[in-house]
This record gives C-alpha cells, sequence and structure tokens, in this order.
C-alpha cells in the first residue's frame, strides 16, 4: 500500500486503488444511505461536474447482499486527467501529459504474463452464488438515468473466448440487467468480442461462455477498455501496464480466467438466437440516445464476490464537456497511449493520438509530421477500417509539435489551418457502419439490426489541421523555449497564479 | 469618467491583475513576461520595472481561455473595462457593445489632457513586442483630423490645412479616432499602421496617438472600423461605453485621460502596407485582419505623460493576448446585433468568434426558424464578416460561451455526412487562418450541430445533464446535503451548462 502522496506501487486490486486516492484526499466515503435508484447517480454526477472528490456509497439502500458503490472511480481531474490512473499504476501523479504518455507506452511494450492462482487464494470467490442462488437484483446494481431502460452493470471487465484458438478477449460492454438471471449486453458487430459471437458462436448456435468481473484492479479494467491486438494475451499487457504479474483465477462454471482481485464475477453464457431489449441509455455523447433495441442475452451460471463488494459504475454522458468521467478519462489516459502505441507498431511515427477533450470516443487528435503525399489519407484509412471503424467518426491532424492534450493549441490549429476548400476529407459518402448509439441518425436509420450496428450508413471524415508550412503570429510569439522559461520563472516568482489547463508541456 | 487606472484597480479588486516586481526589460523579457501570463490564464501582470519610465501592463483586456471552467472568463477584463463588471454574463458585455455602435452624446471636452508631463519616447519604455528589436505600440488610438480621413480625395487636392484648427480641436466631429499599431524608430520616427481611410493622410499632417487610454475609447475606436459604417463616430461610442472626456491636440482631440500622448506628423509619403520594408516592426495585431489596412510614417513633436504613466499592451502572438480579445468581443458584438436586427426577429441567442480558435470560427447559438434557416444564418454571417470561413451552429440550448459543449456539439450532433457543408469554391479568402494568404478563392463551411426542424419531437435526444436527468426532489436533496454528504466544491465549480440561460452563475 502506498501513501496518497507519493505512489510508488501499482494498485493490486480495486480496494487497493481506493485506498490510495483515500490517501491522497481525493475520496469521499459516504456513510449516510443513498439509493441505487438514481440518487447515488446523481451525486456522482454532481462529483463529476463539479470536479469533487470520488463518491464511495458505504451504504446503499434496499439491497439485500451488503456491497457498495463507487461512482465514477478513474475520474481525472479536469485540468489533468491522467493523474488518477498515474497514481493507480504506480506512477507519480503529478507527471506531466507527455511523461505519462510515455511510460504507460513503454510499459504496454513489455507484456507481463499473469500468473494463475487457487481459487481459494482468490479473494473474488469469498462468497459463491450458483444456479437458483444466484439473483443479480440482489446486488445495488444503479439505475443510472431517469429514462435509462434499466439498472446497469456498467464498469467492468467482460472475458470471452475465441472458440477457434486459446485466445481470450478482455473488454467493455454494459450489461442491462433483466431479472435475477439475465441482462442484456451491448454487443456491437465490428469490435472483437460481439465479432466473436455474432459470426462464430452465434452461426455454430453455440453459447459464448462469458464473465463479466466487477471492480477488478485498475491495470485490468485499463486493458479492457483498450484495443488490444487479436490474439493477443491481454491480461499480459495488463501486467505490462502494471509492471507486475496480474493475478488469474478460473471461473467456478466455466474454465474462463478472471482477475482473481475482482470485487464481483457474474458467470454465465451468451445464448445464440436470444435477444432482448437494451436502452435506451445515456451515453457517451452526452445525450439519451434510443430507441431500444434487441441485444444478446446473458444467461449467468454464478456470481461469486467479495464480503461486502464494492460495484463501480460510471455515469456515462456525463463526461463530456468541461467535466470528466471514467469513460473520458480513461479513453484519454489508456487508450490514447495504446492507439498511438497502435499506429506507431503499424509504421506510422506519430507523436500523440489523444481523444477530443470534450468528446470522449467520437473524434480524435493525432499529431504527427506529414512524411509524403497522401500520407494522412493513409492513416486516417488505416485507423477507420480498425480500432476506429464504428465509434469514430473524425480524425484531426495537427503538426507533430502541436500537442493534442493541449486543446486551446488543437482547436487554434483547427480554425487557422484547416483550410475547408482543401483540408476536410471524405465528406459527404454515406458508406461506412456506425453503431446505433449516435445521436444524428434518426430512429429508422438506427433500425434494430441483428448485429447491433445501424441500419444506416455514415460517413467518416479527416481534417488537415497541420500547418502545411503555412505561418501565422503564434509560432513567433513569446520568444523562443529559454526566453518563455525565464518568463514562467519570473511569473513563478512573483506568485502570479497560472493555470496552464490541460497540457502536457507544462 | 473610467480611465485605465480604474480599470486596472477593478482588476486589482477582483485579484485579476498581479504585479511583477523584479525587473524585466521592455527589450525583450516585458513582452515574453506578459505572453506567458496570457498563454497560462494568469491575470493581467503589472510590470513595475521595466528599465523606463512607464509601468507596462500586459492582459489588461486578455483574459483566460474558456477551455475549461475557471474563476475568471475571458470577457471579465472586459466587462469590467466596459463598466459592465467583472462578473458580467457574457450577453451583458456583448448588449453593451451593440447599444454603444449607436453612440451616445459628444464627450465633454476639458482644457488639456491630463498627460502634462513632457517626456522622451525612447525612456518610456515601451516593450518590444514579438520579433520586433525597437518599441512597439499595440494598444493604441490614434486621432487623425478627419478631413485627412477618407478616400485621399481632400489630401490630393492639396488644400487640407495641416492640423485641425485651433477652434475645433475639441470637436469630436473634426477628429477620427483610429486604432493604430506602430513602432519606434530612432529618437523620433514612427511607423504606424491604422486603418485604409486613414492611410491617405498626406505629409505634413498632424497626428496624435494616445496611449493607455479610457478603454471605452480603445473599444470605440476599434469598433467604428469593422465592418460596416452605419455606426456612430468612435468619440461618440466611446461616450456611450465612457463618458470619456476629451482634450485638444494639433491632431484634434483625444482621450483626455490617456497615459500617453505622442503628438507627431506625417512625415513621408503615405505607403501601401504591401511594402514589407515601411511597415511597423513586431506582429500585426488582430483588428489588422479585420479591415484594410495602410502604413503611415511620422515624425515625433512631443511627448507628455501623467505622472507615473501606465502602458497597457497586447503580447500579440501569445494566445489569448488582449488583441485577440478586443477583436473578439467587438466582432462578436457586431455580429450579434446584426444578426439579431435583419429579419425581423432576434434568432441567435448568443455568438462568438472565440479567442481560442483564433478567430477563425464563428459559433452561433440560434433558433433555427425553418428547414434551411441553418444556410440562411451561416450564409449572412459569411457575408457579414471576412475574419472566418467556418460557421457551426448550435442549438439555443447551449449556454452561452459553453465552449465544451460547443465542441462536443459539433462532433456528436452534426451528422457527418449531411451536417457539414462547404460552399463552392469561390468564396473571398478568409482573413483570419493562415492559409491562402495571397487572396486566392476557397470555399467557406458551416457544420450544423442544431437538430434539424423538420425531425420529429421524439427523434430528440435529451441532454444527460443533472437537471435534466434526475428529478427534482433528488436534485434538491442532493444540491441541499452536499457538503453534508463530504464534498468540498460549491455551485462555483459546476461547469457552465449548468448555470443560468445568461450564462451567470
Amino acid at each position: 500500500m502506498t501513501d496518497g502522496g507519493a505512489p510508488n506501487v501499482p494498485a493490486d486490486s480495486f480496494r487497493d486503488y481506493l485506498g490510495m486516492i483515500d490517501a491522497a484526499e481525493e475520496l469521499n466515503r459516504i456513510g449516510a444511505r443513498v439509493s441505487w435508484n438514481l440518487e447515488a447517480s446523481a451525486i456522482t454526477m454532481l462529483a463529476n461536474d463539479r470536479d469533487d472528490r470520488v463518491p464511495v456509497f458505504e451504504s446503499v439502500t434496499d439491497c439485500q447482499v451488503p456491497a457498495r458503490l463507487v461512482g465514477d472511480p478513474y475520474r481525472g481531474t479536469r485540468g489533468r486527467p491522467w493523474d488518477r490512473p498515474a497514481r493507480a499504476l504506480g506512477l507519480p501523479p503529478d507527471l506531466s501529459g507527455e511523461e505519462y504518455y510515455r511510460t504507460v507506452m513503454e510499459r504496454l511494450r513489455n507484456p507481463v504474463a499473469p500468473v494463475e492462482v487457487d481459487a481459494t487464494d482468490a479473494a473474488c470467490k469469498a462468497v459463491i452464488r450458483r444456479g437458483a442462488d444466484v439473483d443479480l437484483f440482489s446486488f445495488p446494481w444503479p439505475y443510472i438515468h431517469a429514462a435509462d431502460g434499466g439498472r446497469y452493470s456498467n464498469l467492468h471487465t467482460m472475458v470471452a473466448p475465441d472458440p477457434d484458438s486459446s485466445w481470450t478477449d478482455w473488454s467493455a460492454h454494459r450489461a442491462m440487467i433483466q431479472d435475477g438471471a439475465r441482462a442484456s449486453v451491448l454487443l456491437l458487430a465490428g469490435e472483437q468480442t460481439p465479432n466473436l459471437f455474432y459470426y462464430r458462436y452465434e452461426r455454430r448456435e453455440e453459447p459464448m461462455p462469458v464473465a463479466l468481473a466487477v471492480g477488478v484492479e485498475p491495470a485490468a479494467q485499463f486493458t479492457a477498455s483498450m484495443w488490444i491486438p487479436t490474439g493477443s494475451d491481454e491480461a499480459a499487457f495488463a501486467g505490462g501496464l502494471k509492471g507486475d504479474p496480474v493475478e488469474l483465477v478460473e471461473c467456478t462454471t466455466n474454465d474462463l480466467k478472471v482477475p482473481a482481485s475482482a470485487e464481483l464475477v457474474i458467470e454465465g453464457r451468451i445464448i445464440p438466437g436470444e435477444r432482448l431489449d437494451e436502452g435506451p441509455f445515456g451515453d457517451y455523447f452526452g445525450y439519451m440516445h434510443g430507441p431500444r433495441r434487441s441485444m444478446p442475452v446473458l444467461r449467468v451460471d454464478a456470481v461469486t464476490h467479495r464480503e461486502d463488494p464494492l460495484i463501480p459504475f460510471c455515469v456515462e454522458g456525463s463526461g463530456v464537456g468541461y467535466s470528466l468521467n471514467t469513460t473520458s478519462t480513461t479513453e484519454v489516459a489508456c487508450t490514447g497511449p495504446d492507439a498511438t502505441l497502435g499506429l506507431r507498431a503499424a509504421g506510422y511515427d506519430v507523436e500523440k493520438c489523444v481523444p477530443w477533450r470534450f468528446t470522449p470516443r467520437s473524434v480524435y487528435v493525432v499529431s504527427t509530421d506529414v512524411p509524403r503525399p497522401g500520407y494522412l489519407h493513409e492513416l486516417a484509412n488505416f485507423i477507420f477500417t480498425t480500432w476506429g471503424m464504428l465509434h469514430v467518426d473524425f480524425f484531426v491532424f495537427v503538426d507533430a509539435d502541436v500537442d493534442p492534450l493541449s486543446t486551446r493549441d488543437v482547436v487554434e490549429a483547427l480554425a487557422l489551418h484547416a483550410d475547408p476548400d482543401s483540408d476536410f476529407h471524405q465528406f459527404g459518402a454515406e458508406t461506412m457502419p456506425k453503431v446505433p448509439l449516435n445521436i444524428y441518425q434518426t430512429p429508422e436509420e438506427k433500425g434494430d439490426v441483428e448485429t447491433g450496428t445501424s441500419k444506416s450508413k455514415t460517413a467518416k471524415a479527416y481534417i488537415d489541421a497541420t500547418s502545411n508550412g503555412e505561418s501565422g503570429v503564434s509560432e513567433s510569439a513569446g520568444g523562443d523555449g529559454a526566453l518563455r522559461e525565464r518568463a514562467r520563472s519570473v511569473l513563478d516568482r512573483a506568485g502570479v497564479d497560472r493555470d496552464p489547463g490541460v497540457t502536457s508541456g507544462e | 469618467m473610467s480611465d485605465l487606472r480604474t480599470h486596472l484597480d477593478r482588476l486589482d479588486a477582483a485579484s485579476d491583475l498581479a504585479t511583477v516586481n523584479e525587473r524585466v526589460h521592455w527589450a525583450d523579457t516585458a513582452a515574453a513576461v506578459a505572453g506567458e501570463a496570457a498563454r497560462t490564464n494568469a491575470p493581467a501582470v503589472r510590470l513595475a520595472d521595466t528599465g523606463g519610465r512607464a509601468t507596462l501592463v500586459g492582459g489588461a483586456f486578455g483574459g483566460p481561455d474558456r477551455l475549461s471552467v475557471r474563476s475568471r472568463e475571458p470577457w471579465s477584463r472586459t466587462g469590467s473595462a466596459l463598466g459592465v463588471g467583472h462578473d458580467a454574463a457574457y450577453l451583458d458585455v456583448l448588449d453593451a457593445l451593440v447599444a454603444a455602435r449607436r453612440g451616445g452624446s459628444d464627450p465633454e471636452p476639458v482644457d488639456h489632457p491630463v498627460a502634462t508631463t513632457d517626456a522622451d519616447l525612447r525612456t518610456l519604455g515601451l516593450p518590444a513586442v514579438g520579433d520586433a528589436d525597437v518599441p512597439t505600440l499595440t494598444l493604441g488610438v490614434a486621432a487623425v483630423p478627419a478631413a485627412a480621413v477618407g478616400d485621399g480625395a481632400a489630401a490630393a487636392s492639396g488644400s487640407l490645412p495641416a492640423a485641425v484648427p485651433e477652434d475645433s480641436r475639441t470637436d469630436p466631429g473634426a477628429v477620427r479616432w483610429v486604432p493604430v499599431r506602430g513602432s519606434v524608430h530612432g529618437s523620433d520616427g514612427l511607423r504606424l499602421s491604422v486603418p485604409a481611410p486613414a492611410g491617405s493622410t498626406p505629409e505634413g499632417t498632424r497626428v496624435t496617438i494616445a496611449l493607455g487610454t479610457p478603454p471605452a475609447a480603445l473599444f470605440g475606436a476599434t469598433m467604428r472600423w469593422l465592418g460596416e459604417s452605419q455606426v456612430a463616430g468612435a468619440p461618440s461610442i466611446a461616450d456611450a461605453l465612457g463618458p470619456v472626456d476629451i482634450a485638444p491636440t494639433p491632431a484634434g482631440a483625444v482621450p483626455a485621460a490617456s497615459e500617453v500622448v505622442i503628438e507627431a506628423t506625417v512625415s513621408g509619403a503615405p505607403a501601401s502596407v504591401s511594402t514589407p520594408d515601411r511597415r511597423p516592426s513586431g506582429p500585426p495585431s488582430p483588428w489588422e485582419r479585420a479591415v484594410a489596412t495602410a502604413t503611415l510614417r511620422a515624425r515625433v513633436n512631443r511627448v507628455r505623460v501623467r505622472e507615473d504613466p501606465v502602458v497597457p499592451f497586447a503580447p500579440t502572438g501569445a494566445p489569448m493576448a488582449d488583441g485577440r480579445h478586443l477583436l473578439s468581443t467587438t466582432e462578436s458584438a457586431r455580429l450579434y446585433g446584426r444578426v439579431n436586427n435583419y429579419w425581423g426577429v432576434a434568432p441567435a441567442e448568443w455568438l462568438a468568434l472565440p479567442v481560442e480558435a483564433g478567430l477563425g470560427i464563428c459559433l452561433v447559438a440560434s433558433d433555427v426558424l425553418y428547414a434551411g434557416f441553418e444556410w440562411q444564418l451561416a450564409n449572412t454571417l459569411f457575408s457579414f464578416s471576412r475574419l472566418f470561413d467556418k460557421v457551426v451552429i448550435l442549438d439555443t440550448e447551449t449556454p452561452p460561451m459553453d465552449l465544451g459543449r460547443a465542441f462536443d456539439d459539433v462532433w456528436v450532433k452534426a451528422h457527418p455526412a449531411n451536417d457539414w457543408e462547404f460552399s463552392d469554391p469561390e468564396a473571398p479568402a478568409a482573413r483570419a487562418p493562415h492559409y491562402r494568404r495571397d487572396g486566392a478563392t476557397g470555399s467557406n463551411m458551416y457544420v450544423d450541430a442544431a437538430w434539424d426542424p423538420r425531425w420529429d419531437e421524439e427523434y430528440i435526444a435529451p441532454r444527460v445533464t443533472f437537471e435534466a436527468t434526475y428529478p427534482e426532489e433528488i436534485r434538491e436533496a442532493v444540491r441541499a446535503d452536499w457538503s453534508e454528504l463530504g464534498f468540498d466544491h460549491g455551485p462555483g465549480d459546476d461547469p457552465t451548462h449548468d448555470r443560468g440561460a445568461d450564462g451567470s452563475a
């Protein structure tokens, strides 16, 4: 365990992580009785909006199994979205964005194989409920937005195997609780686990064994949000991220392996040919989207958990604009470094790939040199046809010396360097797939397609906001680096309150 | 009368002015310090020791960016400068500027400027900004005899008197106030950039440059030369924002409370701004992108200063520098006023050329009156201003200057295939962007991030906000119990989308 001021070892469990931010006085353990029915999420949303401490609801009303809720546990602070993830990974929370990205990428380059522990040593097996003893509604799954279709588990790691190899995918797919033993799971074709289900298991009319590991250790949670290449050992990437092996334990009712430190594990099968309503839901765009759609059904075989488990959740949709939540934070702190590394591995010498500050998943900013004609087109197409296929609609390319973490620099580049005449590409053609979570398609355009994508297609675009040799006043402003550094020192000595905002350079 | 010192006192009272007592030389460090302060969203900075006679102030008309929630707003200093209040809502600032365009009464004359102490221009310590290696003037107001300003006909006739007749030197109609940017060369040489109509001023004509004017005069001089000509004269606009007293000089009346008054004589033939070696040193001020400019050369006749003069300046080129703010608010107000007085109704809830975007994007939150109105609105804005070639149309539910929401909606609400609209490539080049500086034509574009008025109500996705997502009894209970629940941050930390419709807390 570390203290709050100088972490140097990664969190081994979700509880460990909460202890870290508690020690840093960034956690709020709320003893008052709070309901899972909108109240916990309302408090969490206001905490997100006000950049306040992370709430732990120690006493949740109306739940048969003693359990606690944690609202948006990984939300970063407004000015430094990566600070809590950094702390979770044993990194100094005051790392600059540049240092954070560099460190995380270095760790991802060095996977650490997991170790398997016996069930008797696994914290997540403290209580085992099977068959008729399983009742999902005995746990305080939160009702998050007043217009949601139901109560959700939306901050877990879904573990699902490839039926044709030893590969197991970790991913994040929310589950709407339907009854004591069923949930509908948001599976959108185009993503790895959904593809396994729709195009392998379901076509073979076989159930897909899955486990939803809730409240796993931070490195495992972060890995689930990344696009790890098919066939790679996700647990090893989590170990690399952590710098220590992740402990896995075999499930009780199937042979999947889950992080042993999990607070709670739902074991079950996603059934071919079965669908139940899922949604509406307040989603990451910052809007409620609808209509309800049919999604595959998870039948629960067992639930194992710690005593008094901590159930994390995300108030989805609250991480837009000026506010952050777990989704928008992990996009910046996890998906960004992972995507940067992935692009470099594919041969693109990008400087950084970072999500747009005010929108978690729809648009990314990539800083890069442009070494040859056609490079940006090639790069955009590569991304759009791989991990950026369904959720991402736009890429904005900026010069390599523009920091994508500096929203102001990106906005200025977009305004002053992107020529409507020549720098906006691929508009107008409705040829590309889209998830139906969006709000710009009508319900008819979205439809209710068997594989989860919208019935209608959309367009994707990339915007060349690089300077193309154009220069502006800003480039010469403020003098050289040494003079600027001297100027900052002068201001600091004078006690001037500076706030550079979200930027990695300060 | 609200002079610069009053404005600075207000900033001080609002903890929006910091003082640097350490020596920061005017020749290099002063502008760098002000630039870093602007870049890092710091308060305005008063530079007490610059190796010159004047105290310099950077950021007096600047402000932080709106890309995060901060205790100060980008327009707070403008609101303070205009007397609307440091805590004024954005729309209050716009409304004040819109109202002033019609002008007020004539400014009151006084016998002489407050600046009475003779001084040497070189010893003032005017800051070298950007790549300039000489002193520069960045937030100046020039008084030019009215007869010398225009299409040059009077000047060409040779009948123009060199100075305003003595009995007219406090007549606001006998003078034109123009924004001026310039540099000092040698002991008494000036190169000045002024709006083109003032560039026809012939050799021998008197011109007066006022630095550290009452803020209203600076805003008035800028507003007068932006866009259409159906606005009052700059002194009258200033008086509507002020009031502002005026005092006589040979070139005509100047704001009486100005900190520095430089009387000069045009010394060379008017030169085109396209002649590089005649241009003032240092980077152009943003207003020079908005209006056609010309260069004047002049010789200084006399410099007078107030006791312990204070000279505001813009660290031009730094993000969030004063000049961008000045142009942002004045141009935003102009366009806001125009689109709301064009169709017989006032559809625009708010409008902004964010400083953060270098004035290259215009955001407008508007009622979409009918299908296709978005096109009409965007293209009206393109026809009213040549600064930008990108317009984002937002719904009125996006609170004023909530850039976080605006720059979310642009990506998630607008259909990438259908709602990003480009004109044919024959539109005139916009002036704020860095591309097509040769004036080549190109496309304008607008993003329609407003709901399609043809959509059924059921298609409209509600926003996820605290207000919209939770029942009133839960909201009230959560807010009431917030401190008891153990949280630290209060309503002041709310993002703007939870603030009132007027943008105030």
